[in-house]
Parts: structure tokens; C-alpha cells; sequence
């Protein structure tokens, strides 16, 4: 009678129905030959050797007694893919369950998940290493095999493949084990895990295994890659000759580990390369929408730990092993590695489940519509379970959004160590420990700009040089100024080729080529402009391959340290920056780096499409609080912004500190504005916000002043209510934006001595703020009566003997504004002063504007260039012509559109004239706050840059410009017409 | 003579090329008795967010394991293209995503250029899913593994509940590869 099998009593086919779909692969095996197997079994009456409902303890075992009775290779090989196939499905229900067991009592998670991972990942090669062991007897018998040794090298629990290096004796023997490794890898790629081959596809000549001889000839001159020797240094020997495996050991490995007194350059070698990975990895900030246990945590941690492991000498292989050595022993960082232990047995755990019921895939895509599904089988696998407030899978999301964090604190802090150390060891100390002294007569000092690059081509493909840079970029120079005065005074093709190796070296380490030119700017401002920088930034730009890598790099740089990031690009030229844009500005795949890469080209299209003027604000902004860089293209996060900041004023301590945070308010709203109208935003509305903020900061910082002038006299404050108040003159009387200047006009109604003295001390230090956010102050009547603050009476002794230039004077009050002051001190001003001096003198007031008007046309004709401005035409005449009409029907209004209206109202015959200078004059404004930000901050518009401003233009203003000339002859027709129009207003009404 | 017939799968990290090694290898292995062998990027190119995956196919033994003479590159980025074009074998088959590479290299080879990933979005609403229409292409163009083996091996890879759209994405390929020899003649060989 044949026996059977029943697995209705485990359930195997619905265990295995909830896990992911690859194990479809084994159930076709066991559909395929499982009852083939047992009859064969069973003709051999050997049922009772093997074990075939519970995972196996001795599968090597039952699987030698498989190839002993079945003769057939074909079918033998069958027969064996199947029972592995079995074994397999059965060892993962038994991992399942007793993961489950373990979670429901009440022991610690991450100790469970470390459980978990041992005993899976022990169980894992005993069943594959059996499979490989069984089928290698088969296809290179012992009798006929030369000698190798089959490495494990990759994660032991690990089971969408199996990462191996085979080290053998050399060429001869290679065709031999490459045919054997030819046939197992099928025979794995069928019934099994796919094998990989990494090392060599790195090492040695075509085959599946390379000799020591080959490792020497890669790896001793060259550092090489460090993913090889993270591999390498996780090496345990698991088929063939161990002896081979010792001598590997001893030549190759054993040095990439710290030795004290000794020469360590290929243990710091390996540090430079996993330190360098480690900051790229933290560099990548946690994408929103998909989960990569490697790229988020797994990486990054195994790094750090194998670095200390080869610092402090820890003969342990997998990355838990050496924690628990390193948990024991270095109680200082214990704290640390519990961080990384929770961190990294919580994803490696996450990572085989996801794999394990989902799919064999690296990311997971939160977007997918099964993901709750999927995700929520990890979870309860996991031990979360559905509470009222969040289900498992939810509660599984938030741990790994927090223990994504800890991975990062715990591996920085690490790292920090492993910093230092390196800075103790590295083979650069003997040229970077200098001091200022003159060098002795004794021997030729050494170039160490020369000298550095030299040293670091040992390490080639490294990316971790902040221990180096750190001393180029102390305080004291001494350094930096030695390495910039070694390059510099190379002779010009030495030093030009020293150039091209540096950049050639930064392609592969951006960060820290754009950290060597930032700290040299930085700590040397004169060389920004220098020949040697320009140089070194055009070899960089126009020798910058447009890589999706070297793009990314550049983003997470950016993403990273934005400041470090926005020195660099605030470096370029124009040129450069479009250059930089043509680069990037490619079809990149997937949506994270996509954000970054907007990101990058938005602070790329700023710096090149901005003005000087302009990018002193946001350099600013960008030094003070350079997280929101990445904020750039949302203009609704940044008004948020500034509006906590100007809210946040009150909560700090000092006068002074709120100063300080009121200017930052008013660099981060010129710079959202000033985005806001370069991305073609609406004129009017930013206008209108801009003035908003200004006048916040002018009324604010009065305040604040003036709180700092009372301290200062204790109780003796003069009452200046209704007497002192700030007026907006200029431009900002008129909203125009992003003024590079601010003309005030501080009256005080009042003659008392000590009032002006205190009133001129709050001025003062308004002044000094001011001047800080490179805003230049003028204070109308400040030269003429040689004081900040002009007194009514200042203003009525000059009024009642004015001289030829005083209606420029009635002209400015008459176009300010008020901004701090009450409504008495208005009315009082309005009557005491604009009315009698103004409004009842119009006729020479109007006269001698109407003079300045005509004698300015004369001067400005065929001046060749359009001063937007003071042309013919321009907003000065505009302006003029708007106070003639202002003084001559009385009102006080400041220039706005609702100023036009109401002309209109007393020239309605004037309607269709009126309107268009109205529409002219904002047109004009437009262009010049255009002009202003994003070539000069000059009223003479040069006709070759004015391409630049047309598709903010077409787009706020709905035009259709094509071309600077389009636009040039647009403001010259407006212009031309204005003159036209305000002749004809000033001749068919009765004025004055 | 043994048959050797060699695929790279290139483009960037989170493209599925992985996966698709992987069902390809599976096919011809598991369910058309073919041997194969699969490998993939590894060490700093899969670091930077390069991904390539090879998948050699043969009727005999496969002594020999890596891709230095393909017969069919798949290239989803510019940069893929740009790197592994060099080991296209003289008239080989460059597939290319016509929007993802628009400099396509000179040399003695038949391009084929489909809009795959545009075609994901367009047809079946996840750019995720282009991977499996790139698999139904180099199914139709190379004819090395039967359409059903394909489908037994996307099955058995893809996660649980995504089996239908898969499909669907795979016969699109198949599809799109269809239409390209109707308007350009079938390929050489």
C-alpha cells in the first residue's frame, strides 16, 4: 500500500493561498511531482526518513537520500526541487507561527523581531545551503572538483535571492566551476531563490568565482567601490574549503580593519566609502508616497555598523551579531546602537514580511489601491492589531515614519564617532596638521593642493571628506589659506590641470566639491570673482553630464543643505546657471525626485532671472532659514510663513530680537512677492500685499524704537500723542514695490525741544534698521533743516518764504502718505499745512510743476536709452501730472487707481483720456518692478535685457509680446501717448 | 546548435526592470522548460538610481553568465540607453521609451521607439504598470518565450489583487508591439 500525504492536517495549500503570488512557483512543484515523490519513497520503504508535514531539521539529509534512490539525473533533479519547494513553503508557515506565539505575549517587540530574523534567516540556510550543497555533488562530484570556497555574502533572511562569492584558485579551474554554478543557478532559478554573483561580476575574469590573486590586483592599489567591500567584510564561508577561505581572510579582508600604530589606508578607505554612503542616505529625505526599507533605514544602519565593526575590530558577521558584541562592550554609545537595533529589526522584519505576503519587490508604492490590503497582513504578522482609533496597518505606518527617524538620529550620531576616529587615522594628517610658521630651509614644502589630490586617488570612489574640510574651513585659515595659495601660485597650464582633476574628482563626490569652492568663498569673499573660481565653477558646469545620478545628487544636495547649496549657485554667472538649467531640466522617472528636481530648477531659474538687487533679499532669507528653500514653488506655505513670524514677534524676550525677526518678515514677503510677480502673478494684488507688508514693518519698527528710545530715558518720556507722525513719500506713498529706497517724512507738531531730541532718537535707530536690510533711507527736509524730524513750524517758516525749488517739496508732501499717526495729527497737517501752503497757492504750484514737466521733455529728448522714469512720458511725469490735478480740485488722496476715479468724477469729459494714462501708468509700473527684480534695480531699461520680462508680462497682463522689440515698442507707444494725452488734458482744462 | 539569446532590462531605480528579469527568467525556465539565468545591477550604479537587469535564455547549457552580446536592450531613461547600448550586439533590437530617450545613439542596430510609460498613464491609469507593457513588447518582438508562459509567470509575481491589471498591461505591450511591425515591417533576426 502506498502511503500519502494529508496536508489537509496543516492546511498547507490555504496557509500558503495568503501569502504573495511568487509562491505559486513552489506550489507548482509540489502539484507537478509531490505525489511522484512520495510513491518513490515509499517503493524505498523509506517514509519514516523523512519529514514531510513540519519543517525538516536535516534536510541535507533527506535530500542525499533523494539522489541516492532516484538514479535518473532528470528526474532526480524533479524530485529534489520539489521536496525543497515543500520544505520551503513549510519553513516560512513555521517562521509565521511561531513570530506570532512570541508577539502575543507581553516581551519586548524588537527582541521578538531579532528572534525572528536569526531563526528564519538559520532555517533559510540550512534549507538552501542543503539545496546548493546536494546539487553541486551532483554536477562537480568531489573526486572531480577543484578547490573553491562559496561565500554567503548578502542578508542571511533574505529570500528573493541569495548573494554568494565563490573564491577559487584561479584561471585554470575557472570554465570547471562556472559550469557547475551555470547548472545550479538554473536549477535555483526554477525550484529556489535566484543566486547573484556580485563579486564577481566586480573581480576577476568571466565566470562565476575569482581568485585571491584577482581580489590583490582590484582591490590593493584602488579602494575601490564600497558595496564590494561591505559584501566582502559579511563574507561567511558556507560550502567548500575553508583553508581557501582563511588565506582570503587573512590577505584581503583582515586589512580593511583598524590597526592601531600601523598603516590604515585601506581601513580608512573603507570608512571614506561607507560614511560617504551613509550622508548620501541621510541626505534622501522619506518620500511621501512609496516605502523602501533599504533606501529608508536598512542601508544606511548595516553601513554604520559595519564601520564601527572594522573600527573596533568586531569578528562577528551579520550586522545583528555585531550589535550585540557592540551593545555589551561600548556601553558609552549603548543608548545609540538600542536605537539602530529597534531601527533595524523593525524594517528587516517589515521588509521579509512585505516580501513574504506581498511581492519580492524593493518598494511599496502607497498609492496602489490593494495597499491597505497588503500592508495590513504585514501588520498583523507584525503583532499590530486594529484598535478603535487606527487599524494595524496605520499604526505600522506611523512606527515607520518615527523609526525611520530614529535610524537616522542613531546613524548620525555614530557616525559622528567614526568621524572622528577617521580624523585620527587618515593618511592626510601629515599635510593638513600645519601651523602658520614660515616652512624651515631644510627640505621644499610640499603643494597640498597637489599633494591632497594625489593621496586621494587611493580612495577613488569614495564620497566622505568632511574631516578634511572641516580643518580647511577652521577659523583660524591657516590651512585653507596655504591650500588656496598652493594653488594659486601654480604656474597656469599646472594650475588649470589641477583644476580639471578636481572636478573630474568631484563628479563623483558633488558634495564635497561644492563644500571645497563654498568654503573658500566663504572664508575668502575676494575669490569669488576670481579667476581660479571662475574656472574651477566653469570646468564643473560645462563638464556636468546630465546623469538622472549626478542630477539626483545635485537635489539631494540641495535638499540637504540648502544653504551650502544656494552659496554655490549664488557663485554662477548667468551663463552657467542657463547651462546648469539645460542640464537638469530633463525627463527624470519617479515623482519624488521629480519634486526635488522642481525644486532645484526653481532656485536655478530664480538666481539667473533675478537682479542683484534681488538676490541680496533672498540670499537673506536663504541664510536665515534655508529649510524653506523647498517651499519656493508654494507661495501659499510661504505667506503662512510670514505670517508666523510677524505674529511670533511678541514672543520674544528682547527688543532687539524682535527687530531682528521684523526684518526677516520683511525679507521673506519682498521674496514671496518678488517670486509672486516673476512667476507672472497679478500686479495689482502684489502691490497691493506689498504695501501691506511695508507699512507693517515701518509701523512696527516705530514702535518697537520707540519702546528702546523710552527705556533709555526712564520716566522722563515727552506725551507726543497726535503730534508725531511717519509719512511714506516716494514710491511708497505711491505703492510702488520693491523701491531699492524708502523716503520718509517725520513731522512733529510741535516745538518742544526735548520732544524733537526724543523724537530724533527713535528716528535714529529706525534708521540703522532700515539701512540693515540694504534699503537706503531718505528723510525729505532732513538736509534742509538738519534734523530726521521736520516741526510744523519748520515747514511754515519755509512755505511762507519759499524758494524756486520748493514746490518739489509740496510735491512730496502732497504725494505722502501717512503710516504711523493719528487721524487729529492728519487733520491738523491737512489744515495747518497742505491746505495753506498747498491747496491755497495752486496756481504757483501748478505753474512751476507744469514748467518742470515741459523743461524735462526738452531734456530727455533723444536721450537714446528709455529711463522709464524721468523720460517723456515716463512715471515721473505721470506722477506730476497727477499732483497738478491732485492740487488743482484739492485732494488729498494718495496715488492709487482709486485717485484716477476720482478724477474722473471732476473731468468726466476727460473719461477716455484719464483711463488711458491710468492703464499706461500701471503698464509702466509693471515693467520697471519686473526690471527692478529681475535685471537692475536702474529706471534705465536696457533694450537687449528686456526678453527677460515679457513672459511674466504676457502672463499677468494677458499679453501677446513676442520679442524685446514687442515690448520696447509697447512702452514707447505708451509713453508717446501719455506725453499726447497729458498735453491735451492740460489744454482743454482750466487749471490752476 | 544551443540557442543563446540575451535581454537587458535598463532604466532607473523603481521602474520594476527587477521584476521583470525575473518573470521573463521564470517563464522560460519553469513553464517553457528553457534554461535561464537572471542577474541584476548591483554596487554604486544601483545606488545612484541606475537599474539593469539581464535575463539570458538558452535551449542548452548557460556556461557563460553575463550579457556581453544582447540581442534586445530595453531602455526606460536616457542615461540607461546611453550607458549599456555599447553591448547591443550588431543588429540588435534597441526598445526605447520614445519620450524617456530622445537622443538615440547611431549605430548598426533596428530601434524601436514606443511611448511605454505614456501608454501606462493613458490606457490603464498607472505609470507603475509600464514595466509589464515593456514585457509584452520584448514578448511579441523577440518571440523567445511563449505569450502564455508570460502570463503563468506574471502571476506568479505581481502582488494579490493587481494579477488582471498586470495582465491587461502585458497584452497592451503586446499590442503596441503589434502595431509597430504592421507600421514598420517586421524585425531582422
Amino acid at each position: 500500500m502506498i502511503q500519502t500525504i494529508d496536508f489537509s492536517t496543516i492546511d498547507l495549500f490555504g496557509r500558503v493561498s495568503a501569502l504573495g503570488n511568487h509562491h505559486n512557483k513552489y506550489l507548482y512543484n509540489i502539484e507537478k511531482n509531490f505525489d511522484a515523490l512520495v510513491s518513490l519513497i515509499d517503493e524505498k520503504h523509506l517514509f519514516d526518513q523523512f519529514r514531510l508535514l513540519r519543517f525538516s531539521s536535516q534536510p541535507a539529509r533527506e535530500m542525499r537520500l533523494i539522489t541516492e534512490f532516484i538514479k535518473d539525473r532528470e528526474t532526480r533533479m524533479e524530485m529534489l526541487g520539489c521536496y525543497y519547494s515543500l520544505q520551503f513553503l513549510l519553513m516560512n508557515i513555521k517562521a509565521l507561527d511561531v513570530l506570532r506565539m512570541n508577539l502575543s505575549t507581553p516581551t519586548d517587540r524588537y527582541d521578538n523581531f531579532q528572534r525572528f530574523l536569526v531563526r528564519t534567516g538559520y532555517d533559510f540556510r540550512l534549507l538552501s545551503g542543503a539545496y546548493m550543497s546536494v546539487l553541486l555533488d551532483v554536477f562537480l562530484p568531489e573526486d572531480t572538483r577543484p578547490d573553491f570556497v562559496v561565500c554567503c555574502v548578502g542578508t542571511r533572511v533574505d529570500q528573493d535571492d541569495i548573494d554568494l562569492g565563490v573564491i577559487d584558485r584561479g584561471i585554470k579551474d575557472r570554465s570547471t566551476i562556472t559550469k557547475a554554478f551555470g547548472l545550479l543557478n538554473h536549477e535555483m532559478l526554477k525550484n529556489a531563490s535566484t543566486l547573484h554573483f556580485h563579486l564577481s561580476e566586480h573581480v576577476g575574469k568571466s565566470g562565476y568565482s575569482a581568485s585571491i590573486n584577482e581580489y590583490h590586483q582590484l582591490l590593493d592599489n584602488e579602494i575601490q567601490d564600497f558595496v564590494i567591500l561591505s559584501e566582502m567584510l559579511n563574507a561567511v564561508p558556507i560550502l567548500g574549503r575553508r583553508d581557501l577561505f582563511r588565506q582570503f581572510k587573512a590577505e584581503i579582508l583582515n586589512r580593511y580593519y583598524y590597526q592601531p600604530a600601523q598603516d590604515n589606508r585601506y581601513h580608512e578607505g573603507c570608512l571614506r566609502g561607507l560614511l560617504g554612503e551613509i550622508r548620501d542616505l541621510i541626505m534622501k529625505e522619506a518620500s511621501e508616497n512609496i516605502l523602501i526599507p533599504k533606501r529608508d533605514a536598512l542601508r544606511m544602519l548595516k553601513a554604520t555598523v559595519v564601520a564601527v565593526k572594522t573600527w573596533k575590530g568586531i569578528d562577528r558577521n551579520t550586522t545583528l551579531e555585531v550589535l550585540d558584541v557592540l551593545l555589551k562592550t561600548d556601553l558609552a554609545h549603548r543608548e545609540d546602537y538600542l536605537r539602530i537595533h529597534r531601527a533595524l529589526t523593525f524594517f528587516e522584519t517589515f521588509r521579509f514580511l512585505y516580501q513574504l505576503f506581498v511581492v519580492q519587490e524593493e518598494e511599496v508604492y502607497l498609492e496602489d489601491e490593494h495597499i491597505s490590503d497588503n500592508l495590513q497582513k504585514v501588520a498583523l504578522a507584525m503583532g499590530y492589531e486594529d484598535k478603535r482609533y487606527a487599524p494595524a496597518y496605520t499604526q505600522l505606518l506611523i512606527h515607520y515614519q518615527d523609526l525611520q527617524e530614529t535610524a537616522r538620529r542613531g546613524a548620525e550620531r555614530l557616525v559622528r564617532q567614526v568621524d572622528k576616529h577617521l580624523s585620527n587615522i587618515t593618511i592626510f594628517n601629515s599635510i593638513t596638521k600645519i601651523t602658520d610658521e614660515p616652512p624651515n630651509n631644510q627640505g621644499k614644502q610640499i603643494n597640498i593642493a597637489k599633494e591632497f589630490i594625489k593621496r586621494s586617488s587611493f580612495f577613488r570612489g569614495t564620497r566622505f571628506w568632511d574631516d578634511v574640510f572641516k580643518l580647511l574651513d577652521r577659523e583660524d585659515m591657516i590651512l585653507l589659506n596655504r591650500f588656496t595659495g598652493d594653488f594659486m601660485n601654480l604656474p597656469g597650464e599646472q594650475r588649470t590641470a589641477l583644476i580639471k582633476t578636481y572636478v573630474r574628482w568631484g563628479r563623483l563626490t558633488p558634495y564635497s566639491l561644492i563644500s571645497l569652492i563654498t568654503i573658500i568663498t566663504r572664508r575668502r569673499p575676494e575669490l569669488a570673482e576670481s579667476e581660479f573660481i571662475r574656472m574651477f565653477l566653469n570646468e564643473y558646469i560645462y563638464d556636468f553630464e546630465g546623469t538622472h545620478e549626478n542630477i539626483s545628487r545635485l537635489c539631494h544636495i540641495l535638499n540637504f543643505s540648502p544653504r551650502m547649496m544656494t552659496n554655490f549657485l549664488a557663485l554662477l554667472n548667468e551663463r552657467q546657471l542657463g547651462k546648469l538649467i539645460e542640464i537638469i531640466d530633463r525627463p527624470l522617472w519617479g515623482p519624488d525626485i521629480i519634486m526635488l528636481q522642481n525644486n532645484l530648477l526653481t532656485l536655478l531659474r530664480l538666481y539667473k532671472n533675478s537682479s542683484y538687487y534681488f538676490q541680496r533679499f533672498f540670499q537673506r532669507v536663504f541664510n536665515s532659514y534655508s529649510a524653506y528653500i523647498s517651499l519656493l514653488n508654494n507661495e501659499p506655505k510661504f505667506a503662512q510663513i510670514a505670517d508666523g513670524l510677524l505674529r511670533n514677534l511678541d514672543n520674544f524676550d528682547t527688543i532687539s530680537e524682535r527687530i531682528e525677526k521684523l526684518g526677516d518678515y520683511y525679507d521673506f514677503e519682498f521674496l514671496r512677492l518678488g517670486i509672486k510677480i516673476i512667476n507672472g502673478g497679478s500686479f495689482e494684488k502684489v502691490d497691493k500685499q506689498f504695501t501691506i507688508f511695508s507699512d507693517n514693518f515701518i509701523q512696527i519698527l516705530f514702535e518697537l524704537c520707540r519702546e528702546e528710545a523710552s527705556r533709555e530715558l526712564d520716566n522722563d518720556i515727552p506725551k507726543t500723542q497726535d503730534l508725531l507722525a511717519v509719512f511714506a513719500a516716494g514710491g511708497h506713498a505711491r505703492s510702488q514695490s520693491f523701491d531699492d529706497d524708502y523716503d520718509l517724512i517725520i513731522l512733529l507738531n510741535s516745538d518742544n525741544k526735548k520732544m524733537l531730541s526724543y523724537a530724533n532718537r527713535i528716528i535714529l535707530k529706525m534708521n540703522r534698521h532700515i539701512i540693515r536690510r540694504s534699503i537706503m533711507t531718505h528723510y525729505r527736509f532732513a538736509d534742509r533743516f538738519k534734523n530726521y524730524v521736520t516741526t510744523f513750524s519748520d515747514l511754515k517758516n519755509f512755505f511762507g518764504h519759499p524758494d524756486e525749488s520748493a514746490f518739489i517739496d509740496m510735491s512730496q508732501l502732497l504725494g505722502a502718505r501717512m503710516i504711523v499717526g493719528s487721524a487729529h495729527f492728519k487733520d491738523a497737517y491737512d489744515k495747518e499745512i497742505v491746505r495753506p501752503f498747498i491747496f491755497d497757492h495752486k496756481a504757483e504750484f501748478i505753474s512751476s510743476l507744469k514748467t518742470e514737466i515741459s523743461s524735462r521733455w526738452k531734456y530727455h529728448d533723444d536721450l537714446g536709452v528709455i529711463d522709464i522714469k524721468e523720460c517723456p512720458g515716463g512715471l515721473r511725469d505721470l506722477e506730476n501730472f497727477l499732483f497738478i490735478l491732485k492740487a488743482n480740485f484739492s485732494i488729498t488722496r494718495p496715488i492709487s487707481s482709486k485717485l484716477f476715479t476720482q478724477l474722473v468724477t471732476h473731468l468726466p469729459d476727460q473719461q477716455v483720456r484719464i483711463d488711458s494714462l491710468s492703464r499706461h501708468y500701471f503698464f509702466l509700473k509693471h515693467v520697471r518692478d519686473l526690471y527692478h527684480l529681475m535685471i537692475s534695480d536702474n529706471d534705465e531699461l536696457q533694450k537687449q535685457y528686456l526678453t527677460a520680462i515679457i513672459k511674466p508680462l504676457n502672463k499677468s497682463r494677458d499679453m501677446q509680446l513676442h520679442s524685446a522689440e514687442d515690448l520696447q515698442r509697447e512702452i514707447e507707444a505708451a509713453i508717446k501717448q501719455n506725453v499726447d494725452l497729458i498735453h491735451h488734458i492740460f489744454k482743454v482744462i482750466e487749471i490752476g | 546548435m544551443a540557442f543563446r539569446y540575451e535581454v537587458r532590462l535598463s532604466g532607473s531605480g523603481g521602474q520594476g526592470l527587477i521584476l521583470v528579469g525575473k518573470v521573463l527568467a521564470e517563464a522560460a525556465a519553469i513553464y517553457d522548460g528553457l534554461n535561464a539565468t537572471q542577474s541584476q545591477s548591483y554596487g554604486p550604479e544601483a545606488r545612484g538610481g541606475a537599474s539593469r537587469s539581464e535575463v539570458i535564455i538558452s535551449d542548452g547549457d548557460i556556461d557563460y553568465p553575463k550579457a556581453e552580446n544582447i540581442d534586445i536592450l530595453l531602455a526606460l531613461t536616457q542615461e540607461a540607453c546611453d550607458k549599456y547600448i555599447v553591448d547591443l550586439k550588431e543588429g540588435g533590437v534597441l526598445l526605447i521609451d520614445s519620450q524617456m530617450v530622445t537622443k538615440i545613439p547611431e549605430g548598426n542596430f533596428q530601434v524601436v521607439a514606443i511611448p511605454i510609460i505614456q501608454s501606462a498613464v493613458e490606457r490603464l491609469g498607472k505609470f507603475l504598470v509600464s514595466n509589464i507593457i515593456a514585457l509584452g513588447i520584448i514578448t511579441k518582438l523577440s518571440g523567445i518565450v511563449s505569450e502564455d508562459s508570460v502570463k503563468h509567470a506574471i502571476r506568479s509575481r505581481v502582488p494579490k489583487g493587481t494579477e488582471e491589471i498586470n495582465i491587461t498591461a502585458f497584452y497592451t505591450g503586446i499590442e503596441l508591439a503589434q502595431k509597430w511591425l504592421d507600421q514598420n515591417g517586421p524585425l531582422n533576426t
